[in-house]
């Protein structure tokens, strides 16, 4: 167990260290979101709200894109990181270093998605909690909800960056994840537009999505809800995903090893 | 002692031709049927050209790629099948400026794999005090890697393999590509692994100095098969190259020099046939004086003079051919 | 002219082998989400409750048809400024550059070259967006119609003008990725894309006015849209004439001048 906290610990530090003098993550992970932010919020303003899911005006908008944002973006930088980590890193061999030494794989994973969630996520979170404050979302009197869903998004989207990251292992070129999983996942899991509405097959491949039950249970617990919706159906729904991508990582970086034992592939020269 | 017998290794390419077409299935064999050994305290030294196979040899032993068939122990656990028990004793090092994280420092790089092997605190801070006194870089240690030069990348490169203080220790062409100073201090710290602290050394290379210089066995690969082995001396034997002095003149090709050349030293003179001014003696030292004292008897200036080393390529060439005439 | 051929032949060739179509596929998919977006909101959300205002601001127009218009001619600008912008640092990249600068090739040719080469990967993806868009029942019919395509063809030299600039702005700063993405991100918020800049604040309008999509993407709407007649809308014109010509004089001028500096570091 403590060798395994110390890999995991390992990755997070690397990963700071690695990525402090990049620039880049200031405009990739802050600046493009909020105008991607502001986009959709004008993309809104043809619209008189009908007061659907209790929106009825520009402010309770903002909340509701907020809470949307903030779980997309941690989602979305797992996505973004482990498919530039696992090019940088087979690229510069430390892909192949790193399954050299007898280090827990499984820690590797999750070391990676958690250090990227730390140091990449942060500012556009800050973004999203200031917008959440100012619709009067979060207050004073329900500040004590703030921690209890950062861990649960923290949680959430680590085993996710974890899984993507195994997946990312098995191709040289990964650069599909980024087409498959940007836009739908961007449309159906409810970060823009609000999943009860959609259409029953739109509402049948959002469940796909650990995103989606994130999010819904966020928003419930904010208030920013149908009435009479439960906690206790996307609760389950939340479980059930995060055990299969742990089960999927699992299967992924055993198969991987193997399959890069009999061909060498890990290796980029 | 790793112990590896009769091991190979075949990878399969699977290509596709046109989008619709079926992938056509392609084997490439790249070691086939090798056994040797690398004991403790010695260092085993695995000789080959470009594309001999020896990368793919290394790996394997190294237990980063399994064989495809064979065996391979280490103190008579089964490796391929225990490669994650295995990886705590092992480390390798390549040639090269890969395998580091080149915005992170000395310092960090070294606790990040330190941390991978499951060391930490203070043990891991002195085990680095150390290494990178060793290597060198005690001064150069929080100065990012992609600043360093890329001898001081190398020597960061052994730190890391030693990060884990390994029994064995497997090193793909350490040398590669580094200056004469730098080379000899990275060979003299082989040296030192393998005797002072008894750790067992496989080493490939293909240069034929640094084999004879460190190795205590040598084998020879080519085309993935092993084709000589032995000590060192074994194997000098079997090698029998002598260095050639060769010669630059002016001499016009109609002179009559040549002639008196050819008729002394039937044997030992050999003219390029794309430099009709120059030549190459075969021989030892006395040949050689004689060759250059009968150029002075006839005044010939002589514009440069050099001795050329056997490259392994020919040595090679002459064991094969050796070998099959042996055969037929 | 042979060197616009020759540059169109080569740029093909290697887009052929080398980066098939990641690039083509991605814009076409950013194309469609700006399209499906508004469809689910309009659609599915708000069931079509549009406002007041938008019937005010854009002419009592079709809220589908007036995204897709949008949206299409938004995949058109990045394609051009991304195929034209990367032109340069490409050759830099590959190491070609040098070549370039010491051939006697006219830089005009050579971006001529590479417009010619691009425009017709520009269109498929222009083309595919807007079937997409006529699938989710926006009426596109008036396209087909002269003033349609002379919007459209004014549209991509406006384009292509700014891409000279751009390209000049990515040699210099040696980066394509942070500078394309922000220039684009940017545009989808201040053009008027797929909501009417009236919403925006003041200053932003005033800003949207320096990008040749503003009022580019408002000819081609009250082309197709409103079916106006390209002679009343003269002042848009002007405008896009007027903005192409700045960004051609300034982007050949830098040029100019990184071409210089350029050739000092390479042969200095």
């Amino acid at each position: 167990m403590r060798k395994i906290l110390l890999v995991l610990k390992a990755e997070v530090v690397k990963q700071k260290q690695h990525d402090y003098h990049s620039y880049f993550v200031y405009f990739s992970l802050l600046l493009w979101p909020i105008l991607g932010f502001l986009e959709v919020y004008f993309t809104y303003q043809p619209f008189t709200f009908t007061g659907y899911l209790g929106i009825t005006d520009s402010r309770d908008l903002l909340a509701f894109l907020g809470t949307g944002y903030m779980a997309y973006t941690c989602f979305w930088s797992m996505v973004q990181n482990a498919w530039s980590m696992s090019w940088q890193e087979r690229e510069g061999g430390t892909l192949e270093v790193a399954f050299l030494t007898p280090a827990n794989r499984l820690a590797m994973m999750y070391g990676k998605a958690l250090g990227a969630l730390i140091q990449e996520v942060w500012m556009f979170c800050c973004f999203c909690l200031f917008v959440l404050f100012y619709t009067d979302t979060l207050r004073w009197d329900n500040l004590f909800l703030l921690p209890v869903f950062l861990v649960l998004l923290l949680v959430a989207s680590t085993l996710w960056g974890g899984m993507l990251s195994a997946l990312c292992l098995y191709s040289r070129d990964s650069s599909m994840i980024m087409d498959i999983f940007e836009t739908p996942m961007n449309l159906f899991t409810g970060t823009r537009i609000p999943v009860s509405c959609f259409p029953t097959w739109a509402k049948l491949l959002s469940l796909v999505f650990p995103l989606t039950y994130c999010l819904q249970i966020i928003r419930l617990v904010l208030g920013i809800a149908e009435p009479g919706q439960r906690l206790l159906p996307s609760l389950l729904g939340l479980l059930l995903c995060m055990g299969i991508m742990v089960a999927v990582t699992a299967w992924v970086t055993i198969r991987v090893e193997k399959h890069n034992r009999e061909t060498g592939e890990l290796n980029f020269y | 002692m790793i112990q590896a017998a009769h091991l190979c290794k075949t990878y399969v390419l699977r290509e596709r031709n046109g989008l619709f077409r079926k992938k056509t299935r392609k084997e490439i064999p790249a070691v086939k049927d090798i056994s040797l050994e690398i004991p403790r305290g010695s260092i085993t030294g695995v000789l080959g050209i470009n594309g001999a196979g020896k990368t793919t040899t290394i790996r394997m032993l190294a237990s980063l790629i399994s064989p495809t068939s064979g065996t391979l122990t280490m103190d008579g656990i089964d490796a391929v099948k225990n490669h994650l028990q295995v990886k705590k004793r092992i480390n390798v090092i390549t040639g090269g400026e890969r395998n580091l994280y080149w915005r992170l420092t000395a310092r960090e790089n070294l606790r990040y794999f330190g941390n991978l092997y499951g060391f930490s605190g203070k043990e891991l801070e002195q085990r680095i005090d150390r290494l990178l006194r060793t290597v060198g870089l005690t001064e150069a240690q929080n100065i990012p890697v992609e600043r360093y030069s890329k001898g001081m990348k190398q020597r960061l490169q052994i730190a890391r393999g030693l990060i884990n203080d390994p029994e064995y220790l497997f090193l793909d062409e350490p040398t590669l590509g580094l200056d004469i100073l730098i080379a000899r201090e990275i060979r003299e710290l082989i040296r030192q692994l393998a005797k002072e602290q008894n750790k067992g050394v496989l080493l490939t290379t293909h240069y034929i100095r640094e084999a004879e210089e460190l190795c205590d066995s040598i084998y020879l690969l080519e085309k993935g098969e092993i084709i000589a082995q032995g000590t060192k001396e074994e194997l000098a034997e079997l090698f029998q190259y002598k260095p050639r002095l060769a010669v630059q003149t002016d001499l016009p090709a109609d002179s009559p020099v040549w002639e008196a050349l050819r008729q002394r030293f039937p044997d030992h003179v050999q003219v390029s046939p794309d430099q009709p001014s120059a030549f190459q003696v075969e021989g030892n030292a006395q040949v050689w004086s004689q060759v250059l004292n009968l150029l002075l008897e006839h005044q010939v200036p002589v514009e440069k003079l050099n001795i050329q080393e056997a490259n392994l390529e020919e040595v090679l060439t002459g064991i094969l051919r050796r070998s099959r005439e042996g055969k037929a | 002219m042979l060197i616009a051929w020759s540059t169109y032949q080569r740029i093909r060739i290697g887009i052929l082998r080398a980066v098939p179509w990641s690039f083509v596929v991605s814009r076409v998919l950013t194309g469609v989400t700006q399209i499906v977006f508004p469809y689910f909101i309009y659609r599915y959300f708000m069931a079509g409750s549009l406002s007041v205002e938008f019937a005010q601001y854009t002419g009592s127009a079709d809220y589908m048809t007036y995204i897709v218009l949008g949206s299409a001619l938004n995949v058109l600008a990045v394609s051009t400024l991304m195929n034209i912008g990367r032109a340069l640092i490409t050759e830099l990249r590959e190491g070609t550059l040098e070549m370039l600068l010491l051939a006697p090739a006219s830089r005009t040719a050579y971006f001529a070259g590479c417009l010619w080469e691009q425009t017709l990967r520009a269109l498929l993806e222009f083309g595919a967006t807007l079937l997409v868009g006529a699938l989710l029942g926006a009426n596109l019919w008036p396209i087909f119609s002269l003033r349609a395509l002379l919007a459209i063809t004014l549209a991509i030299f406006s384009f292509f003008c700014m891409g000279i600039l751009l390209s000049g702005v990515m040699l210099r700063t040696r980066d394509t990725y942070v500078t394309q993405n922000t220039l684009f991100f940017l545009m989808n918020v201040v053009c008027g894309i797929t909501f009417p800049l009236q919403y925006l604040p003041g200053w932003v309008q005033h800003l949207a006015q320096l990008f040749p999509l503003t009022p580019a993407v408002a000819l081609f709407r009250s082309a197709v849209i409103q079916q106006e007649p390209l002679a009343g809308q003269l002042d848009l014109i002007g405008q896009i004439l007027l903005l192409s010509a700045l960004y051609l004089l300034a982007g050949a001028l830098w040029n100019k001048k990184l071409e210089r500096n350029l050739m000092e570091s390479i042969f200095g």
